[in-house]
């Protein structure tokens, strides 16, 4: 795509990571911001909407304590929920899948100043894929931790590695494209 | 022979921002084809995950589901070609320009989506009516665009990588 040649692959030092680094965070910056947007667009307004009901049905309901609870959930149990929510995507999901992206440019795929696009599409799908693949070890840890993993589980949790990978790969991409090609990056 | 008889007739140049339909055309179909994909790797994911395995219904369940999405998908597609033939790439554009044309695409595509769908429900599904039903899907318009922009977005971009290396 391009005609120029591109500089000798960076050795796998710690000098050689910022770049990925930066790369990284980027991803990890975007995904948290979607996460974000995502649950608060078009999880809360409803939960809200849904507190509301449940506080009229609530009213109709005893309490174990043979108490009528009048009150209902209330607004601070549906921030609390979507907080959990948001943090457990965050170091669940995003995180893993940052650092798995870290690692695959920064030891096993490099990208060298001046890498055409091809090459550099290529590295980013790779890229997603492990970071994915990771974000599903660092889940089934978190599931073993709390007891729920079965064999089957396991075994078809990596299905959902490829759901990660296939709907976060546009984000490493662009974050790759933007940084090859932005004026600085083209001057360098 | 003069100086000015030696020049080549030239063509008039197209205009930087002239509309071009295939261009944008291409841009849609790709992010249609990305989503389509997505998708069918979601049907298998989300399949997958069934406890104890797919029950003889589930198939059935999941090709109606797929059936809206792939609705939603063309849709989405059709408003992406659109504001990307109104507002077309240039090579001209600085980067920041084409990461706003992304953006905006990507909007496009989900305002279009979300009208088509208000409007095929009100006309064939009996319930809410037009106001229910536009408002149902209005609280996901946001949280539809910032999903999927990163991929409208990075094909405007890769056009635009495309388009100025052919300019130089």
């Amino acid at each position: 795509m391009t005609d120029t040649t591109p500089t000798p692959t960076p050795a796998r030092n710690l000098a050689s990571l910022r770049s990925p680094a930066i790369a990284a965070g980027w991803v990890a910056a975007i995904l948290g911001v979607i996460a974000l947007v995502r649950l608060v667009f078009s999880g809360l307004p409803w939960a809200f909407l849904g507190a509301q009901q449940a506080a009229q049905q609530a009213a109709q309901e005893q309490t174990p304590n043979g108490l009528y609870d009048l009150m209902g959930p209330s607004g601070f149990d549906y921030f609390a929920s979507a907080g959990a929510e948001f943090a457990s995507s965050l170091f669940l999901t995003v995180v893993p899948f940052a650092v798995g992206v870290l690692l695959t440019l920064w030891l096993l795929l490099p990208v060298p100043v001046g890498t055409p696009l091809v090459p550099l599409v290529i590295r980013g799908l790779v890229a997603s894929l492990v970071g994915a693949v990771l974000a599903t070890i660092v889940q089934l840890v978190a599931m073993a931790g709390n007891g729920f993993v079965n064999p089957a589980q396991f075994a078809v949790a990596f299905l959902g590695a490829f759901v990660l990978a296939a709907t976060s790969a546009p984000v490493v991409l662009l974050v790759l494209v933007v940084r090859a090609y932005a004026p600085r990056a083209a001057r360098a | 022979m003069t100086a000015h008889s030696s020049q080549q007739p030239t063509t008039p140049a197209r205009p930087v921002y002239a509309r071009r339909p295939r261009q944008a055309l291409v841009a849609a179909a790709l992010v249609a084809g990305v989503l389509l994909l997505q998708e069918l790797i979601g049907l298998v994911g989300l399949t997958g995950w069934i406890p104890g395995g797919a029950e003889p219904g589930d198939a059935g369940t999941s090709l109606v589901y797929f059936g809206w999405q792939l609705a939603n998908v063309v849709t989405f597609s059709g408003g992406v070609f659109l504001l990307l033939w109104l507002v077309p790439t240039s090579w001209a554009d600085r980067l920041p320009v084409t990461l706003a044309k992304g953006l905006l695409a990507a909007a496009s595509g989900v305002v279009v989506s979300w009208v088509l769908g208000t409007l095929y429900a009100t006309l064939l599904l009996p319930g809410r009516g037009l106001l229910g039903y536009l408002f149902s899907g209005a609280a996901d318009l946001v949280a539809q665009t910032i999903d999927r922009a990163p991929l409208v977005m990075l094909v405007v971009l890769v056009q635009w990588v495309v388009l100025r290396e052919r300019a130089r």
